[in-house]
């Protein structure tokens, strides 16, 4: 089964957190994985989402870099799916961060982008992402990179 | 005696040596005057060579600098000048000379100050001077006041013999050449994330929808969303060619006699009647016309792209004003939000193709990224000029200019009919219907001839006045906006001022909503564009079943006009209006008859 939760902002953090307790409880302790979308685009969102729908995750969903980068501090998601440009902070720059952090570099991280370069492939190699997937990407094919990078 | 002859023979002798010294000498002189002329000719062909090298070389528009096997700079020309920043005329020679004889060294100094890379070129340099066989290329980047880009190459200057004579040093500009290329890699990639965004989500969805077994519900949310994206790529595509197209000087736009005020109100009304969270306020004046001479349907676009663009940054229940006004022969519109507004550094790029602003708040906010750019260039063909004022934090204003149309002239008259002459056909129901867009003429008019109904058509108001007694129209389907100065209510007005045309039924057919004054004005039905043949079908049976019959006229006898009205009465039917004019009564009955 798999949760959805509204764009974050600031005051529902501590209430996400809260469902997340209370959502691992439902499912009999069996803690859901926890997976952060970031995508500007609302449609994207929900596709990954929709996606991600039949696997055993828990999906927390933002629209800008900044957000991202606030919600992997703080919920701590097994996986981040970030898009590259976004306002604020593109996907490059947030698993950057992310990876240069000791506590969260082994957070997974998959980095979707709709410029599909040459170029674009080798930043996100700088930025350590764990996967690289371009748009327009086949939802199947996510799910089943999912599923490995999650996989026991 | 004999030592006489002996002196004698010598002298003689030694005169003629002398002779023939002289003669020899002479000759001399004459081979050396005939060298030295020659040598001034050569000097002068030289000269003139000389020159002919400098003319052909200052021509070209590559800096080309010559340095000998000894390290001295022999030659440079115009542009090398030029593009080390020597090209002050006045004391061009004196800066030519300070630089040629100068040695190579000073030379490459002055080559590169000023380039990113400059130690690397002078390592370069330096070892091209050392090893004359080798011709080389590279690219040099500056960075003095602005960006400069030069290609430089040097190739080995060789006598017929193969001894080095010096090296010849090219120095091409290619600064412009870079940022075309830049442009081009920025706009394919630009252009190729626009369109793979709404495809990522066109091709996931279907893919879901193929692959999975979905609630009904979740099915057609997801149709949903394919079409919301495919429309957007359509939109997208659209506005790209649009935008191609002016910029290419490929669009036509056709030009017309204009109301701007009324565009405005159109186009106000309509995103009024759209967004209930935004309140567009427009404070034109709608009384007075305020003409220009530009494409109805581009300008048209120019106010809803900027209106759009208010909404969409605005805070909800924002406001958004909206001012006409004429200046200095230039007609002025200015569109003002109290969204974000606009950082400084973004805002002589908010102009260009595919810029967007990056908040850290922005919101879901749609759009291809083209429509600022798209209202740039339609105003710039109409010969106005398009520009904003913005305080960050406290919203944006908009401003374009247009030139004002010449007020002596009226709309030319070939504009106003659509059709020359009157063909009624008998025994059919012959409606006018007053339309200035001529598509929406078509389609109506097919709607109605193929129900029985005959139809004439023009797209002023002025026109359908003329023609309106000329015939007996059983109804008119009357547009607001048209061709025309008149506007559809000032057609109603006339109509219902005159007697003989007062008991035609006009049925308006608008873009904008019914509203209290609209009933307030003598008409009989309303339709809103945009209708379908159904809807308009309805509305005209419906007034037709009113009217048709319902009025009688008959020659004037009062006896006779009390007889009618009597016997009418006496068989239920109500009479509503009984007036009588120039010996014609006419009696309305109650439609509800």
């Amino acid at each position: 089964m798999t949760k959805f939760l509204n764009p974050a902002k600031q005051d529902n953090k501590h209430i996400i957190k809260l469902l997340f307790e209370l959502r691992s409880k439902k499912t009999g302790g069996r803690k859901l994985k926890k997976i952060l979308v970031a995508d500007d685009e609302k449609s994207l969102r929900m596709l990954i989402t929709g996606t991600l729908e039949i696997g055993d995750f828990s999906v927390v969903e933002v629209d800008n870099g900044m957000d991202a980068w606030k919600m992997i501090n703080e919920i701590r998601p097994e996986l981040v799916i970030l898009d590259v440009m976004m306002p604020g902070m593109t996907g490059y720059q947030v698993c950057q961060l992310l990876k240069a952090n000791e506590e969260l570099q082994k957070i997974k991280v998959i980095i979707l982008t709709a410029k599909g370069q040459q170029s674009d492939k080798e930043d996100a190699l700088e930025a350590r992402a764990d996967f690289y997937i371009a748009k327009p990407f086949s939802p199947v094919q996510l799910l089943a990179v999912v599923e490995d990078i999650l996989g026991d | 005696m004999k030592r006489r002859i002996t002196y004698r023979n010598t002298l003689i002798n030694l005169n003629s040596q002398l002779q023939r010294q002289q003669a020899e000498l002479e000759e001399q002189t004459a081979i050396v005057e005939k060298l030295h002329a020659q040598l001034e000719e050569e000097g002068q062909r030289y000269q003139q060579q000389k020159n002919t090298l400098q003319a052909i070389m200052d021509s070209i528009e590559t800096g080309i600098a010559m340095i000998d096997t000894t390290g001295k700079t022999i030659f440079i020309n115009k542009f090398w000048r030029k593009i080390f920043g020597y090209d002050n005329e006045n004391d061009a020679d004196m800066q030519a000379s300070t630089l040629i004889n100068s040695d190579a060294d000073s030379l490459i100094q002055t080559v590169v100050a000023g380039a990113t890379n400059a130690d690397d070129f002078l390592a370069k340099l330096r070892d091209s001077l050392d090893n004359f066989e080798e011709s080389y290329r590279d690219d040099l980047e500056y960075r003095e006041s602005s960006h400069r880009y030069c290609r430089i190459s040097s190739v080995p200057c060789l006598t017929t013999d193969n001894q080095a004579l010096g090296r010849v040093f090219r120095f091409r500009d290619i600064t412009r050449y870079k940022e075309i290329n830049m442009l081009k890699s920025e706009l394919i990639s630009t252009v190729s994330h626009e369109l793979r965004t709404p495809m990522s989500s066109i091709m996931g969805f279907s893919e879901l929808l193929l692959t999975r077994q979905l609630s009904p519900e979740r099915s057609r949310q997801y149709i949903e969303i394919i079409h919301e994206q495919a429309e957007r790529l359509t939109k997208l595509i659209t506005d790209f060619l649009d935008i191609q197209r002016m910029e290419s000087g490929k669009q036509v736009f056709d030009r017309q006699r204009l109301n701007f005020v009324e565009i405005v109100d159109q186009v106000c009304e309509l995103f009024n009647n759209e967004g209930e969270n935004h309140r567009i306020i427009s404070e034109c004046n709608p009384s007075k016309p305020l003409y220009v001479d530009g494409d109805h349907d581009k300008l048209l676009q120019v106010m809803s792209n900027l209106l759009s663009n208010a909404i969409k940054y605005s805070p909800q229940g924002g406001e958004i004003i909206v001012r006409v006004f004429a200046q200095d022969n230039m007609l002025q519109t200015s569109i003002a939000d109290q969204g974000l507004g606009i950082p400084e550094e973004a805002r002589t790029k908010l102009f260009s193709k595919f810029f967007r602003v990056d908040n850290d708040d922005r919101r879901e906010i749609g759009g291809t990224g083209l429509g600022l750019a798209i209202c740039k260039e339609i105003v710039q063909s109409h010969s106005g000029r398009i520009w904003l004022e913005s305080t960050y934090g406290e919203g944006s204003t908009f401003y374009f200019t247009i030139p004002l149309a010449e007020p002596a002239q009226s709309p030319s008259e070939s504009a106003l009919i659509i059709k020359e002459s009157l063909v009624v056909d008998n025994g059919k129901n012959l409606i006018l219907i007053v339309e200035d867009d001529e598509n929406l003429v078509k389609l109506i008019e097919t709607v109605l001839k193929e129900d029985g109904f005959a139809t004439y058509a023009v797209n002023s108001g002025e026109g359908a006045l003329r023609l309106v007694d000329q015939a007996d129209f059983k109804m008119i389907i009357l547009d607001i906006k048209l061709a025309g100065k008149l506007t559809g209510w000032d057609v109603v007005k006339a109509l219902k001022d005159n007697d003989k045309t007062a008991h035609i039924p006009v049925i308006i057919s608008s873009i904008y909503e019914k509203n209290a004054e609209s009933q307030t004005k003598g008409i009989s039905d309303y339709l809103v564009k945009p209708f379908i043949p159904k809807q308009l079908l309805n509305v005209v049976h419906k007034v037709m079943r009113e009217n048709v019959g319902a009025k009688m006229f008959m020659h004037g006898d009062e006896r006779l006009d009390e007889h009618v009205v009597n016997i009418l009465r006496s068989n239920g039917i109500k009479v509503k209006e009984i007036k009588s004019t120039d010996n014609i009564l006419m009696i309305t009955l109650d439609g509800d008859n």
